[in-house]
């Protein structure tokens, strides 16, 4: 079994001592040139006719190195910053990004913001309506004891470099390792007219490597896998990647000597590394609120959920709960406000098998006359417009203290499968097909032999009303993405799903390279 | 007043003057992106943005870093330049680095810019989008879509000596329109190096047309089907296979295209005899890039011919390592068949006796990269053909097909068009495919 880093030690280290920032804590009253900037735009977005307006100066500094085959093929990093003014103009959104910081710079974006409110409010046919908020004066920040950026890049190559020694320690006939380590942090101040000026940093590590074997015209690659969390590189300390490198390698020759998955209905357990992906497409996608109500019929799609559905759509069983919840310590789209400046917060999405609320921003509180919106506004740098995206939504541990061996224990004929593999689901979330990393067949309750080419297709309701044994809250781990892509212009979203490893009833699953 | 291409010039050499490392390559690009989206029958959010940015890699022997950085006043240039060369002082060498390139003569870019289209008003905009609306109101329908206008600049230099400039506009218009409840969807899409060149009611009419003729679809089996597939439905399945077009991992065994005791599979017929795949930067109808990788001068490349795989693209480390020529490739690839159908879809519609014909394909991803196995589903209006003709809307799909197959199995096609891949574009073609496996019913829309 991989040895992920598990909830209790995403604990340890967020409650490890004295936490140092991740970057200087910045106090509340943000400096003079900003401010001086900001009320520039303020007033400007003013004189172009607008109702309400916020900027938002970004700042994103990204570290990318990655190796191969014991030596380093990329190394950089990058910054980014600027600022971005959104405008509303007789309830029609404006938005204009610049990399002129100065007051003359300011004011050309909200009059550019301004201009392209006006040029599109014959399009529009309600006005929006923002629920409303309290404006604050705060800051927030990731909890972080080491700075990656201040980490020194020898220690981080020491740490892909042993990976790939240790990789090549056993008799896999290597092809290739590669590894790669990303560090990126987002600084961003937002002041709205309303009087908020909010002050966050967000950090994020990405960490992982990959094992390619390959002999006799064929080739297979096993990933370790830890997730990208929202930590500092005391995440990655504590993961010690090495130590699971000849698993992973020995793994990924086990892989490819595998025979390939028998087709058929079978159980499948599945661990929290692969499930956190068809819990974000099947759950999380489906109950975003702009694409129930078309927003993204374009592009990413809307949702076989429907909001009258609300309190009577059942998901899954009574035993099942999803929240969203964008203060799980670690997780990716954690923080303290959104980019609305809405309060971050937990709520249920789906309670007791039935689906009963949605991800919300100010903005969409009021399509369904809720006093609020769940503070799921976000945009990917100063240059995106900020809209729904989606918070970490998990699944909830079972309330007994069951394990991964007593869920393969219950299972006659079945798959358990590890980490991700390939995804695939219909615009609507609910056709889909997911394989793993690695597989293996569960015979008569116990775990056996690797098999290869393992994937399952069902649709969301369907599986999810298969669930029927979660595993207890020891199992329960956090997964997830830095590049959640959704908008137009596409904009790249990081989050997590927390989840125990779960048992499903009677799934199709196939040989994905048979199928075709 | 200079051009954004030259300033983005002059802002490269002076990068490349701060630096005293013994070699040095930058990149300047700069865009210009103004947009408008709509969704459900109204204007949702739009926005204008311009950013510039600089990339500096610095080199001593082969110890290399890379900075790239969005402040391009002077002092953030110097920062940029120190900050690559500290990395690279501090890095371990890079047996993959290969020095920059020297004096390069650069193909002269075709047909990539325009004018009009780099100076898009804002209520120019606003006029596409309403035209979709207006038509989505007449037909009874609900209207999304999304247009953009955008122009790019880059400006290459290097230590050793190459300089050169490009600038391209490209503009795109796409536009899903729906029943009011949700249950029937068409879509459209046209992307031009001009704005111009979009025909916003026509390609709404279109949509309008797919999305009232999908009405209470009923469900074929799943199974093997002659399949039309429009350029939308061909383009993600095209990106997989120019993805996995890669001479290194051919050479290490890791690619569809390799053959065994490390050998590849350059030569055999592996595709239709009708396919040729290729990319030449002096394209007229598909703009491509004067620069490839490294800022290489970009040269024709033909990875496909009449069905045979030909070449396989190899970077220039690779090429040093195997005594290759690096391929050099402008990344416009199109894909072409001989024969192609002058009629387009309508053409290849006409010339079924019995098939499927598919809007769009998304989420595609990899099942087998040993076969170029992909998965994805059929979306915004799917119909069945027969006898010449569109006889009535069916179900989507999800398919499971091995690339490597279908591309085998091309029995017609259209002209390529441009659809958007990155900062340039890809020729794609309507293909019409025989056996394409439709694996399982989607009940989406």
């Amino acid at each position: 079994m991989l040895r992920p880093v598990r909830r209790r030690d995403l604990l340890k280290i967020a409650g490890a001592g004295t936490l140092i920032a991740a970057t200087p804590r910045r106090a509340h009253s943000i400096p003079g040139r900003l401010r001086e900037v900001a009320d520039a735009a303020m007033a400007a977005a003013r004189a172009g006719g607008a109702s309400y307006a916020d900027i938002r100066f970004v700042r994103t500094r990204a570290e990318r190195l990655g190796t191969r085959d014991g030596h380093l093929t990329s190394a950089s990093m990058s910054e980014s910053f600027g600022a971005g003014v959104r405008v509303l103009v007789k309830g029609t959104w404006g938005f204009a990004g610049t990399q002129d910081v100065t007051v003359a710079g300011a004011k050309a974006a909200a009059s550019t913001a301004a201009e392209i409110a006006r040029a599109n409010g014959r399009l529009r046919k309600v006005p929006v309506s923002l629920a409303p908020v309290t404006p604050v004066k705060d800051t927030w920040q990731t909890p972080a004891s080491k700075d990656p950026f201040r980490v020194p890049l020898s220690r981080k190559l020491e740490i892909l470099f042993d990976v790939d020694e240790r990789a090549r320690a056993g008799s896999a006939p290597i092809a290739a390792v590669r590894g790669w380590l990303h560090s990126i942090s987002e600084e961003k101040l937002f002041v709205s007219s309303e009087g908020a000026q909010i002050d966050q940093t967000l950090v994020r590590v990405n960490p992982g490597y990959s094992v390619t074997v390959a002999a006799n015209g064929d080739f297979e690659s096993r990933n370790h896998a830890i997730a990208p969390m929202g930590h500092g590189f005391e995440y990655v300390e504590a993961a010690h990647l090495a130590d699971d490198a000849a698993r992973v390698a020995d793994e990924a020759h086990q892989k490819l000597l595998a025979p390939p998955v028998e087709p058929g209905d079978k159980d499948l357990v599945l661990l929290p590394s692969h499930l956190w992906l068809t819990i974000h497409e099947s759950i999380g996608h489906s109950t975003e609120l702009d694409r129930a109500f078309g927003y993204e019929a374009n592009f990413a799609g809307t949702s076989f959920a429907t909001f009258p559905q609300t309190g009577t759509l059942r998901y899954a069983g009574d035993h099942v709960n999803f929240y969203g919840d964008r203060t799980t310590p670690g997780a990716l789209a954690t923080c303290g406000w959104d980019d609305d400046g809405v309060p971050t917060e937990r709520w249920d999405i789906v309670k007791n098998g039935v689906l009963v609320d949605w991800q919300t921003t100010r903005e969409q509180a009021s399509w369904i006359g809720a006093a609020k919106g769940h503070g799921c506004s976000y945009a990917d740098s100063w240059a995106s417009v900020p809209f729904q995206r989606m918070p970490n939504v998990s699944l909830a541990a079972g309330t007994l203290p069951t394990t991964v061996e007593e869920l393969v224990g219950g299972v006659q004929d079945g798959v358990l499968i590890e980490g991700t593999g390939s995804y695939s689901i219909d615009q609507q979330r609910l056709n889909f097909q997911f394989g793993g990393d690695m597989a293996w067949e569960i015979k008569a309750g116990k775990k056996g032999r690797p098999v290869r080419h393992a994937a399952y297709q069902s649709t969301s309701t369907s599986f999810w009303n298969a669930l029927d044994a979660l595993g207890g809250p020891a199992t329960w781990e956090l997964g997830g993405s830095m590049y959640d892509g959704k908008g137009e212009p596409m904009q790249v979203n990081p989050v997590s799903h927390g989840c125990p490893a779960s048992r499903f009833r009677r799934v199709r699953v196939l040989d994905s390279r048979g199928s075709s | 007043m200079k051009e954004r291409q030259e300033v983005l010039r002059a802002m490269a050499r002076k990068a490349l003057a701060a630096s005293s490392a013994p070699q040095t390559e930058v990149w300047a690009e700069a865009s210009a992106d103004s947009w408008v989206r709509f969704a459900a029958g109204t204007v949702s959010t739009s926005g204008s943005v311009e950013r510039t940015s600089l990339r500096v890699t610095v080199a001593f022997g082969t110890r290399t870093g890379t900075s790239r950085t969005e402040d391009v006043s002077a002092d953030g240039i110097a920062r940029a330049v120190r900050q690559a060369a500290d990395l690279a002082k501090i890095l371990p060498a890079s047996p993959e680095y290969t020095p920059p390139v020297p004096a390069q003569r650069y193909p002269r870019s075709v047909s990539a810019w325009d004018a009009a289209t780099a100076s898009s008003a804002a209520g120019q905009r606003a006029a596409v989008a309403g035209s979709v609306l207006e038509v989505a109101r007449q037909a009874g329908l609900v209207g999304s879509g999304f247009h953009q206008v955008s122009e790019h600049a880059t400006a290459f230099v290097s230590s050793a000596g190459a300089s050169g400039v490009h600038r391209s506009t490209s503009a795109q218009l796409e536009c899903t329109l729906r029943t009011e409840d949700g249950m029937q969807s068409g879509w459209a899409g046209a992307y031009a190096p001009r704005a111009a060149a979009l025909d916003a009611t026509a390609r709404a009419k279109r949509a309008a047309d797919k999305a009232t003729r999908w009405k209470e679809p009923s469900a074929l089996p799943p199974g093997r089907y002659t399949a039309i597939l429009e350029p939308a439905a061909v383009e993600p399945l095209a990106g997989y296979l120019l993805g996995s077009l890669d001479r290194r991992s051919a050479d290490e065994g890791r690619s569809p295209f390799s053959a065994p005791d490390g050998k590849t599979r350059i030569g055999e017929t592996l595709f239709s005899e009708t396919l040729s795949l290729s990319c030449d930067p002096a394209d007229k109808d598909i703009p491509g890039s004067p620069f490839a990788e490294d800022g290489l001068a970009a040269r024709k490349f033909v990875a496909v011919e009449k069905g045979v795989l030909a070449a396989l693209p190899v970077s220039r480390h690779w090429a040093r390592e195997k005594k290759l020529q690096p391929s050099a490739e402008s990344g416009n690839w199109v894909l072409s068949f001989s024969g192609a159908d002058e009629k387009g879809v309508d053409g290849l519609i006409a010339s079924t006796e019995r098939g499927i014909l598919v809007t769009r394909i998304w989420y595609v991803r990899m099942l087998s990269p040993q076969n170029l196995t992909v998965t994805g589903l059929t979306r915004d209006a799917t119909f069945l053909v027969e006898n010449g003709v569109i006889t009535r809307p069916i179900k989507n799909f999800r398919i499971n097909q091995s690339l490597l197959e279908m591309f085998k199995n091309i029995e017609g096609a259209s002209a390529p068009a441009p659809f958007p891949a990155g900062d340039g574009w890809r020729g794609i073609p309507a293909l019409k495919v025989k056996d394409l496996m439709f694996s399982s019913l989607s009940d989406a829309v």
